[in-house]
């Protein structure tokens, strides 16, 4: 009920920074070229406002956030979208109408299709947490997280890995390992796998093109997974002896999933959203300068299809046994709603290079390393996929190519010398994605396998404890080698 | 050995060898009574300095073994045996009650049911709970999963000093270090005086 109360908080977020807009787009305007140079950055408080909102809130005032999230998100996006419209008026109606059209409602619209099908997928059964047993769940956590999203392989996975280890004292080092390798570095293959990296395919990225992180991926995860198999070994060891004694007797029940049909929606998922990134059948103008390719349309009706088919077919019982609501997904559908308007002065100003007023950021990340490096730690602290899609326009803003945006990510992708190459690119994507798991607030569904587990009986590490006992010696270790090895040895 | 007086005796020597006598010993004995070993079962040390000087290997290392009374003869006479090269009884001294602080949060009914059932309803009459005053929080709005907005709809936080003989409390301790979300202090012995 209180998710169905907040639904007026959408509606009217999207009346007031829509509205005004439309009725302004009598007046015309055009999108002009130099919106960036003119915006001054103050203009980009609100977007700060609304990230730091996010990671700060739900540390020191929870209960309020979890109540007033939708007013606080749609406060930010209106003190910057009611000035912007007055003084910018057709230009910012454009910007406007743009973001929400190209990026906000295919990003939405992925994601809930993605959270609807694999939320009627069940693990059933029981396993024996040993470290063998855990470690191949990780790893299995880890292959599929970037093709069912993230969320969905940690919604999927992390009851069962809990129900395998419901026995032993010590299973803090199970959650962070899971965190760490499904909630984050497993979507770093496709775009499916990650939020910032679907904002890149809608951006003009390749749906393959993800896969030249493959070697970044299959490092980090190979690493995790020996380090975890080493630390849940140990500390295997040291639960106790009837413990462990009275595991080995307990019968077991055959694994099993239930909910198979949904891997069928799951394929029509990749397949609509490889078709959108294959095809061109033209483009629906929407307005003077909004024009949507029509294959992104199929898409995005497809997605609605397959999302309520997956629905329909699939009893509430399966979901059910998941935990599922529509909580997170509403979660995101409000918060993107404030991030994507006020994300538009930082990008559009980032796209201005040299001619903006983020010249000197443009101008100071300037290699593949601080690429990494800055695009992660902010990953770490503020929600990842605006991150992605801020650094990403850093990028294209200092490689000033003439074009469209999607002509200057091919010539981005296909440069191999250089300042700015393909690498810069696999920079931002994998400092995002990776990094996600550097805290609790860097990915989305490390806060609902941290909650999830909690309620399961598991002591989880405070928010800086989590960082200072986790993160710092486990995963800054596995990104300094992941810079040696691939940005600064070649 | 219920209704005994339990000992501590601090054996001059390594601890493992310490340990290996002692089981050795009482399985000799076909095993009726066992000794029970403070290193094992997360008891304090009697002082913090003793525990620094051991670390830092300032003098020899002290094991603490409890064995109840009716025992103490028999392993008094073992360890004077020549053969028990290396080991010394240091001190005897009988355990007069022990305690050990807590603090529990946990986040469903069952949870705090489990750990009020371990510190409250099944704790035997001659154990005391001090200071325990749990504090609930619910919030029905927030139950179900969250990504960005994380409140757990049932919050139950409870600290408390459990007090008493020896074996009970020492029983409630196992149970609350089984437990991941009870955070146990080490066992600290009330001791008299030396007997030796």
């Amino acid at each position: 009920m209180a998710r169905c109360r907040r639904l007026p908080w959408l509606l009217l977020t999207l009346f007031v920074v829509l509205l005004p807009g439309l009725a302004l787009a009598s007046g015309g305007g055009g999108h002009g070229p130099g919106l960036g140079a003119q915006l001054p950055l103050w203009a980009c408080i609100p977007f700060a406002g609304i990230l730091l909102s996010i990671a700060l809130f739900p540390l020191v005032a929870p209960h309020f956030w979890h109540h007033h999230y939708p007013k606080v998100a749609m406060g930010w996006a209106v003190l910057f979208g009611v000035p912007f419209l007055m003084v910018y008026r057709g230009q910012a109606l454009d910007a406007i109408l743009h973001i929400y059209v190209a990026d906000y409602i295919p990003f939405i619209i992925l994601l809930w299709a993605l959270f609807t099908v694999s939320g009627g997928i069940v693990v059933r059964g029981s396993l024996k947490g040993s470290p063998l047993v855990n470690t191949g769940l990780l790893l299995i956590g880890t292959l599929i997280a970037s093709w069912v999203g993230t969320t969905g392989a940690a919604m999927l996975l992390i009851r069962p890995m809990l129900r395998a280890n419901s026995w032993r004292v010590h299973k803090t080092h199970l959650v962070v390992f899971f965190i760490f390798l499904v909630a984050n570095v497993g979507g770093s293959l496709t775009p499916l796998g990650d939020p910032p990296l679907f904002l890149g395919f809608l951006h003009g990225v390749p749906f393959f093109w993800t896969m030249h992180l493959l070697p970044l991926y299959a490092l980090v995860s190979v690493l995790l997974l020996v380090i975890f198999f080493v630390v849940d070994t140990r500390l295997y060891r040291r639960e106790p002896a009837d413990a462990r004694a009275a595991l080995q007797a307990e019968e077991s029940v055959p694994v099993s999933l239930a909910g198979l049909h949904n891997f069928g929606f799951l394929g029509l998922i990749i397949g609509f959203v490889l078709y959108s990134g294959m095809a061109d059948h033209g483009a629906v103008a929407f307005t003077e300068h909004l024009h949507v390719p029509f294959q992104n349309i199929i898409r995005d009706v497809g997605l609605i299809g397959v999302g309520l088919a997956a629905y329909k077919m699939t009893g509430d019982g399966l979901r059910a046994e998941n935990d599922f609501n529509w909580g997170p997904i509403a979660e995101v559908a409000y918060l993107f709603a404030g991030i994507f308007m006020t994300i538009i002065p930082a990008l559009e100003i980032l796209k201005a290079g040299s001619h903006g007023d983020l010249a000197w950021l443009v101008a100071g990340v300037d290699s593949d390393v601080r690429y990494f490096w800055v695009t992660g730690l902010l990953s770490s602290f503020l929600d990842n996929a605006p991150t992605y899609l801020t650094f990403f326009n850093t990028a294209l803003g200092s490689l000033g190519a003439p074009g469209t945006e999607v002509e200057q990510v091919q010539v981005l992708i296909s440069t191999t010398e250089g300042p700015l190459t393909v690498r810069t690119l696999m920079a931002i994507s994998a400092g995002a994605v990776f990094m996600g798991a550097n805290t609790y607030i860097g990915n989305a569904p490390n806060f609902m396998v941290k909650a999830i587990a909690e309620e399961s009986g598991v002591r989880m590490p405070s928010f800086f404890g989590y960082i200072l006992r986790w993160s710092l010696p486990i995963l800054v270790p596995c990104f300094v080698v992941v810079t040696f090895v691939f940005f600064l040895a070649t | 050995m219920v209704g005994h007086r339990d000992l501590q005796l601090t054996v001059e020597g390594d601890e493992k060898t310490v340990r290996g006598f002692f089981r050795g010993f009482f399985l000799g004995r076909n095993g009726v009574s066992w000794p029970l070993f403070n290193a094992e079962l997360g008891i304090a040390h009697d002082r913090l300095l003793d525990a620094v000087q051991e670390r830092l290997h300032l003098r020899p290392n002290h094991a603490h073994v409890i064995v109840a009374e009716p025992d103490f003869e028999a392993v008094q006479r073992a360890l004077a045996d020549p053969r028990a090269e290396g080991l010394e009884l240091v001190s005897v001294r009988p355990i007069e009650g022990c305690f050990f602080r807590f603090a529990a949060h946990v986040f469903t009914r069952e949870r705090a049911d489990a750990v009020t059932d371990c510190f409250v309803t099944s704790a035997p009459p001659e154990v005391h709970l001090d200071g325990w005053d749990p504090v609930v929080r619910v919030d029905e709005d927030a139950a179900g999963v969250e990504l960005y907005s994380p409140v757990h709809d049932f919050e139950w936080k409870a600290s408390g000093t459990v007090r008493g003989p020896l074996r009970p409390v020492l029983a409630i301790h196992g149970q609350a270090r089984r437990d991941d979300q009870v955070v146990e202090q080490p066992l600290e012995l009330v001791l008299g005086v030396s007997l030796l």
